[in-house]
Parts: structure tokens; sequence; C-alpha cells
């Protein structure tokens, strides 16, 4: 194995004349080591892109001309990708959620994604940009800061989110009334760092989180290490805890924090009757149990084959994760995970056992 | 980055490990992937830019000025900014410092840049590092060999021996009749000589000591949790100064044992000679590239 | 440099030179002396608690390596909860006459910065005090940094603050000493110094490291080599030899902690 692994940048210029054919080439990487990849992935991309190249050919003809454009135009007509400014609608019908602004009674994009459409409601969901908490959802989160009565909690949005001190399991069981000294020892159930997974319990007006950690699957996390992701690479599903083969679970966090730890002997999901006998002070505690090689191994190999699919712009799931973990397993030394050209391999190993899948 | 006490623990006890396991299974002596291009600023004698995996970018840009050599005691000037951080920060001023002093004690790259008796060439090898995870001695140590590499300077066609009558020194007009400042070993038959005008610039590896074991290239993870940092410079084929301890940012700083420093020294000796041709190749493959588009 | 002239003096003609005097017949060269004295060190004089308003400090003097420093704290912190305490070390020079430029002064400071806080941080039982800082001051009274060597400032720079912060009666594992070598080789091969008191030549490798003398395993706190073409036999020799230096510096340091305190025993029974 080299010591360093050196790659020379792709030129990328600027310009009218083949701009788009380079830039898909300077995200796909090495296009001709991996056959498929480039194409599985930017199929969408591309065509967005091709719609979008249409539009701008419709606004040189005739700058004014919105009837070519109206309902979703060609928009829709491709896919329904749309860059920040572009005309979505005129039908006043239509109710405008996130991701949209109106000028004179037409609907615009105000970012970069596709339109969404619930009932009457039309929203863009970007393709980039922060996580946008949604109430159920399963996150993972870090504590900044412990405030009065309340910690605030990194979870990767615009804000950060609350975790009321009522909202969390203290020792002692749960009906327990919350006195003073639990405010003044807040530190010592989660303090500055602290890694947790909670769920998104209420949103504020101003678009922060309020998080509860009131059932055993949640709460303070240990025996592991965190990957992050970009938020938009992870599908909400039915259940984010998964157990993976060689002995590690894994909690996929909806805001792309992903904990890869060791499995744990109890089953996640632990009876509400249990909950008071198990919840003692060691649910907070800082200190990990025993974790064999091997699982240290597998958990380092998950991590990097998340980047792997990460790094290719693949959602993260539990089939995906699992196919590219089967496709590390020909590099012997898991080390050789972390280069372009092997990363590229597994997302479309990844890719190719999802699809066969369905 | 913060980490809880949990996530730190749990690494420490990966890295303490023997065999070790690193938070991206790297091995001890593999560094993260890179990209390195040469010669990107045009106005410059010698430039590189270097982006790390981790999303750590750096540029360097190499500028030589004639000036009497006994008008300055320093003939190399390091400048290291970091973006987001001002100018008179301890970390920029550290490095700044480190690599004004590695490059200046260097007698042959002196030697290099003397020009008559009475001129010498002065170096300004200014660093911008764009963005950084973890501590960027290693990337800028990377980024400014590569530079070095890539410098050249142009061709003196006046005396050399100016002792008795001072005399501006007067260059070549064509720049493809300039010297390069380093000699690139092009064949393995070449790089086995070593002749005393054989050069290449030092190159200073970073390392983070955890427990017994010592890692190459550290991620802020890694640093966070390491006893020390640790820095060996790689110069023509053997070690040299500096050899140093370094604050990384450990959260739990420790001594460390002399086996460890042996470590330290023989993983250098292991890869130094690796690191430093694998980047040679890029800029030959850079000098090959801009060769053949004229 | 008329503007900054100082108008209160009688200023000499233009045209003299210094008073030069003739080298003494007895000392010929520094060289001569470090070979009469190689592993020992120079004889030093120190004294805590000289500055009344800090928590505690030191001063420390080896020929004419002057120094100062004091330490501030722990004292609380504004802002944000810390686990630990923050160590803040900050050195001064002297101003180094006019034609040393203050680009140069500047890096020298952050050298030594750099160096003691590495040193030292690893001996302090800094989870003792969280959300607090402790600041260190050390100045720099008087050193000659063109024609005397730089790694032998550095340790007594580690070692003042080291006796500055056992002053301070800071929670420390280990009191940690530093102790600058030089190996000098030349065609009549290897030889070593303890506490150089002059620059390396082009073929020698100098340097400083840094101890916890108290501790058998891991105990090399910081460490700074120079010089071109290091062998590993070559590093063993060097920390051995530092090692067995620093061991001398803090056989040293306990004797004087013991007799300060002794003294001031006595000081106050004697007053009773």
């Amino acid at each position: 194995m080299p010591v360093i692994a050196i790659s020379r940048p792709e030129t990328v210029y600027g310009g009218v004349s083949g701009g788009n054919r380079k830039l898909k080439r300077a995200n796909g990487g090495d296009e001709e080591d991996v056959d498929g990849v480039d194409e599985l992935e930017y199929e969408d991309a591309d065509s967005g892109s091709d719609a979008e190249m249409r539009d701008l050919d419709d606004d040189d003809g005739d700058a004014n001309d919105n009837d070519k454009r109206s309902g979703f135009g060609s928009s829709t007509k491709g896919s329904s990708l749309v860059t920040p400014g572009e005309l979505i609608t005129e039908d006043t019908m239509w109710m405008r959620g996130h991701g949209t602004f109106s000028q004179d009674e037409k609907t615009f994009s105000s970012v970069a994604g596709t339109i969404t459409r619930v009932n009457k409601l039309l929203s863009v969901t970007p393709l980039r940009g922060r996580y946008q908490p949604v109430i159920g959802d399963h996150v993972i989160g870090r504590i900044t800061e412990v405030g009065n009565k309340r910690w605030k909690v990194d979870i990767g949005g615009n804000q950060d989110a609350a975790l009321l001190l009522g909202s969390v399991n203290l020792p002692g069981g749960v009906l327990r009334r919350k006195s003073e000294s639990d405010e003044l020892q807040m530190r010592q159930f989660l303090k500055e760092g602290d890694l947790l997974n909670a769920e998104v319990q209420a949103l504020f007006s101003d678009g922060g989180a309020s998080l509860h950690t009131r059932s055993l699957r949640y709460g303070k996390l240990r025996n592991g290490m965190l990957v992050q992701v970009p938020s938009s690479l992870i599908i909400r599903l039915r259940t984010q805890l998964y157990r993976l083969p060689g002995g590690v679970d894994m909690i996929l966090g909806i805001n792309g924090y992903i904990w890869l730890s060791k499995s744990s002997k109890v089953a996640a999901d632990v009876s509400i009757t249990r909950l008071e006998e198990t919840s003692g002070l060691e649910i907070y505690s800082d200190t990990n149990e025993e974790i064999n090689t091997s699982t240290r191994e597998n958990i380092a190999r998950y991590a990097n084959c998340i980047r792997a699919l990460a790094f290719k712009e693949v959602g993260v799931n539990e089939t995906r994760l699992i196919a590219a973990y089967e496709a590390s397993l020909a590099y012997a030394s898991a080390g050789d995970l972390i280069e372009d050209e092997v990363k590229a391999i597994l997302a479309a190993e990844a890719l190719a056992a999802d699809r066969s899948d369905e | 980055m913060k980490y809880s006490p949990a996530e730190l623990s749990y690494l420490k006890e990966s890295l303490k490990a023997s065999p070790p396991i690193r938070p991206d299974a790297r091995l001890e002596t593999q560094l993260r992937p890179i990209e390195a291009i040469s010669n990107i600023l045009p106005t410059a004698n010698g430039s590189a830019r270097i982006r790390a995996s981790d999303g750590g970018e750096c540029i360097v840009g190499v500028k030589a000025k004639v000036v009497p050599t006994s008008s300055t005691s320093e003939l190399i000037n390091v400048d290291v900014e970091i973006s987001g951080l001002k100018e008179n920060n301890s970390l920029a001023s550290t490095l700044s410092s480190i690599f004004q002093s590695t490059l200046n004690s260097s007698q042959s790259l002196r030697q290099r840049l003397k020009l008559t008796s009475r001129f010498s060439f002065k170096l300004f090898i200014d660093v911008l590092v764009l963005s950084n995870q973890s501590h960027p001695l290693g990337l800028v140590s990377l980024t400014i060999y590569l530079a070095l590499l890539s410098t050249k300077l142009p061709l003196l066609t006046s005396s050399t021996d100016d002792s008795k009558a001072e005399e501006v020194p007067v260059f070549h007009d064509d720049w493809d009749q300039a010297r390069p400042l380093c000699d690139i070993p092009v064949t393995q038959s070449d790089s086995s000589k070593k002749s005393d005008s054989h050069w290449t610039p030092p190159l200073i590896l970073l390392m983070a000591v955890v427990g017994e074991n010592i890692f190459i290239d550290p991620t802020n993870a890694e640093e966070q949790v390491a006893s020390t940092g640790l820095f060996i410079s790689w110069s023509n084929g053997s070690i040299s100064a500096p050899l140093r301890t370094l604050d990384i940012g450990s959260t739990d700083p420790q001594g460390i044992s002399s086996t460890v420093l042996s470590k330290a020294y023989s993983i250098v000796e292991q890869c130094g000679q690796e690191i430093s041709d694998s980047l040679t190749a890029v800029y030959v493959q850079d000098e090959d590239a801009s060769s053949s588009d004229f | 440099m008329s503007v900054l002239q100082d108008r209160r003096r009688v200023l000499p003609p233009v045209d003299t030179i210094p008073l030069q005097f003739k080298e003494d017949e007895g000392s010929s060269g520094s060289k001569e002396t470090t070979i009469a004295r190689t592993r020992t060190i120079r004889p030093i004089f120190i004294k805590q608690s000289v500055v009344a308003n800090a928590s505690g400090s030191a001063y420390l003097e080896v020929e004419d390596i002057k120094l100062q420093c004091s330490v501030y704290g722990p004292k609380p912190i504004r802002g944000s909860f810390t686990q630990q305490a923050d160590l803040l070390v900050e050195a001064k020079l002297p101003s180094l006459g006019q034609d040393a430029s203050n680009d140069k002064s500047a890096s020298i400071e952050k050298d030594i910065t750099s160096f003691v806080q590495t040193s030292i941080t690893p001996g302090i039982i800094l989870t003792q005090y969280p959300k607090s800082c402790i600041n260190i001051m050390i100045t720099v009274i008087s050193a000659d940094l063109e024609n005397r060597n730089f790694k032998s400032l550095l340790a007594a720079a580690t070692n003042v603050a080291s006796l500055a912060l056992v002053d301070a009666g800071i929670a420390l594992y280990d009191i940690v000493t530093s102790a600058s070598v030089l190996l000098s080789r030349n065609e009549n091969g290897e030889s070593l110094y303890f506490d150089p008191e002059t620059p390396r030549e082009s073929e020698d490798i100098e340097g400083v490291l840094s101890f916890m003398t108290g501790q058998d395993e891991s105990n090399i706190v910081g460490m700074w080599l120079d010089g071109e073409n290091i062998t590993s036999k070559n590093l063993t020799t060097l920390t051995e030899s530092a090692k067995e230096a620093a061991c001398q510096i803090r056989t040293l340091f306990n004797g004087v902690i013991l007799q300060e305190f002794h003294d001031k025993e006595q000081e106050a029974s004697n007053s009773k």
C-alpha cells in the first residue's frame, strides 16, 4: 500500500462551450475506472441541467415569454429539478411551502432542489443545505451549551435545538418530579461535547427544534464513533436503528449524523415497564464497555464505507451500506478504502445491490 | 471541535491497541490522500496547491528577489497566513518560524541562492492555508516542498565575480533558460547518485503520539487524544533538523518514552523518501503536461 | 535617526570608535571552557517568590542568562464552561537593540512560548482546575541571542517556569526540568557537552529536552533538536545524556525548594 496517494486535480474551466460536460467530469472523478457509476448517479442531475439549459434558451429567445413555462413548464418534463429564481408556476391555486417565494402572484423557487407536491402544497426540497428538523425525526446531536433548565444541542440545523430538562429520563424512574437539585447537577447527566440520540418533539415558530429522550431507545451515546454525512443523504424510514453484520449497531440520524457502535446485548426495544428498573445513573455513563479488536476494526470499516457512499453522493441506507461493506472485504486492509478510486467502486457496488434488491 | 468523553476514550483505546485501529482504518504510516498540482501561479517563480481529503487546502507561492548578500541574514522569508485567523495568530507565526528556521539552516539552499560574491536571491515563500480541519503543519510542508521543487530562477548572464567592482546582476531574457532551484532526480540511476550538488527541499512530517504508537498525518480527532505532537524533518535522504515536540491541541498532554521517539524516527526513515518521491512525481508530471502544451 | 537622538547626552564626535579591550590571556575562547566541563551543568542561581503580586514566581540566572517568571492563577474565566484549566504561556524579550528587527524578536518569543508550553503542560494537573486559567509570564531580563546557545536559553526558560509553578502551589504531576546538550561531530569523533554555551557548528547536533524525571516511563515532555544527518544512535545518545543533565537539575531544584521552605519556617519561628 502506498504511504500517500496523490492525485492531480482535473482542470475545470468556466465558460459557455462544453462547460457542462467538464463540470460533470470534475464531479465524477475518474470515469474510466468505474464504468457506470457516474451514469447511475448523475442521471437525474444531468437531465436536470439539460432542462435548465432549455429554459435558458427560452429566456434568450424571449425573456418575457413565460407561457411556455407555465404550469410546471419544462422543469416537470424532464425532472422536477429547479434552480433559485426559477419560475415554478403562475397558477395561484398552489399553496407556497418551503423553498419558494412569490412575486406578482407567481411562484418561484428560492433554492436549488426538487419540487415536492403534497395536495395543494408546493415546496422545493433543497439538494444541499443544513438539516431542517421535522417532528418525529430521530436525530443525533451534540451538546453545545448547558443552560437554564435546558441543554442546547447541535443537530446540524440552522440553529441549535433545545433539550429541556423535563424531556429527559432522569435516574430514579420516569415519573419522578424534576427537583431543584436536578437543575443544579445538569452537567452530571449531559455536558458540553456529549453525544445523544433523541427525537424531535416539537418545532418552535422560529424553526428551532425541541428534542426529547423519553424512551430507552434515546439517550447518551457511547461504545463507538460518529460519522457525519450531509443530511440530504439520509431518508426517513420506519426505523433508524440497525444491527449490521460484524457486531456493529448503527443509528442513522436523519440529520446526517451516523453513530456506529458495538452491538448492545439488550434488545433495542425495552418495554416501558422495564424503563424504571433500567434507568439508573449508568444511562449517563461516560465509560465505554470492553470492545474487542475485531469490532473496532469493523466500525472503522463501516465508517469508511459510509464516507465512500457520501463521497459519491449516494444516499445511505442499510442495504447499500451492507453491500459496500461486503464489497470492501475484498480489501484486506480497510485503510485502502480512503482512496478515491476505491470509494467509487464501493459506491457503485452499493448502488448495484440496491437496484437488484428492488 | 469538541468530542464527548465516551468518543475520546473509544478513540484512545483503539489507537493504543496493538496493532492500532485508526478511525479511518489507515496504517500508522499512511497519509490521507491528497490532490496536488504545481505551478499554478503564473507570476510566481514557483507555486503549488494541495487539497487534503478532509477539505484542507493550502496554496504556496515562491518569489525571488535579488538582494545584496550583506544586507540580510536570512535569505528565505516564510510568511504563513491561515484564513479566518488574525495575522499575528500564534499558530500562523509558529508555522512561519518553523519553516523559516528550517529552510534557513540548510547550507545547500543558501549556496544555491548565491548569485555573485555580492548578490544573492532572497526567497519569499507565501503560504496561504485556505482551510484546515487538522493541524496544518503537514499540509503546509508538503505544499512548500512542491512549490520549491517547481521554483525556477532566471539564468545569470553577467559575471559571477564582482568582488572587485560592484556590478548589478543581469539575467537572461528567456524563461526557458531559467534554472530550477532543486535538482529533480529524473530516473532511478540519477537519484542513487548522491552528489553534494544534489538537493531537494526539507519535508516536515507531523505525527501524533498515542501511548506507544505513532500516527503520521493525524486527523483532528487523533490530535485531541494524542499525548503530544511530534515533527521530524526529512531532508536529502536523511533525518535532519528540526526534531521537535509540538502542542497539537491534545486534551490530555503526556510525556513520551524514548522508545516512542526511536519509533517515530524509524517511521520517518521508512516513508520520508516515498513521500518526497511521490511529490516529485507530481512535479515531473506537471512539467511534462506544461511542456507538451506548447 | 536624528529625530530619536538623545539630546540630554553630550554626544561624541562622529568618527569615534568603540573601546576595545585586549583579550585576557587566561580565557582563550569559550569552546575550550566547554570542553573542560563536559558532563556537568553550569552553576545556576535560583530564587523563588520574587514578585509579590503574582501567585508564584521565580528568578533564574546562568551566567549571562537572566530570567524571571511569574505565574498568575488559577483564576476564573468568563464565558463557556471548560473541563480543565487553560494554560497560557507568554515570553517577553528585552529590546534587542537597534539592529535587531522587531520581527525576529517576535519569532524568538514565539519559539520560547511554544517550547515552554509544550514542556510544562503535561506536568500540571489541569483537570483539578475546571473553568479557570493559569497565566505564565516569562521575562528574559538578559540573554545573548546572537553568540550564545539558544537551546540553553530554552532549557532555562522551562526550568524557571517550573519553579514558578511550584511556588504558586499549583498541583503538579512532577516538576518538569529541561536540559540542553550539544553533540560535537568532527574528524576526531563525537563528543558530548551538557548545557552548551556556544551555538552549534555546521556538523554538530544541539538540542534541548524536557523531562518529568520522577516518572520512569514516558517522561520526555518536550524536545527540540537541530542539526543535519541525525542518526538514530545520535538520537539515543542525546536523549539519554539530556536526561542525565535534567536529573542533575532536578536534584538541585529539590534541594533549593526544600531549603527555601526551611528558611521560611526558620523565619516564622524566629518572629514568634
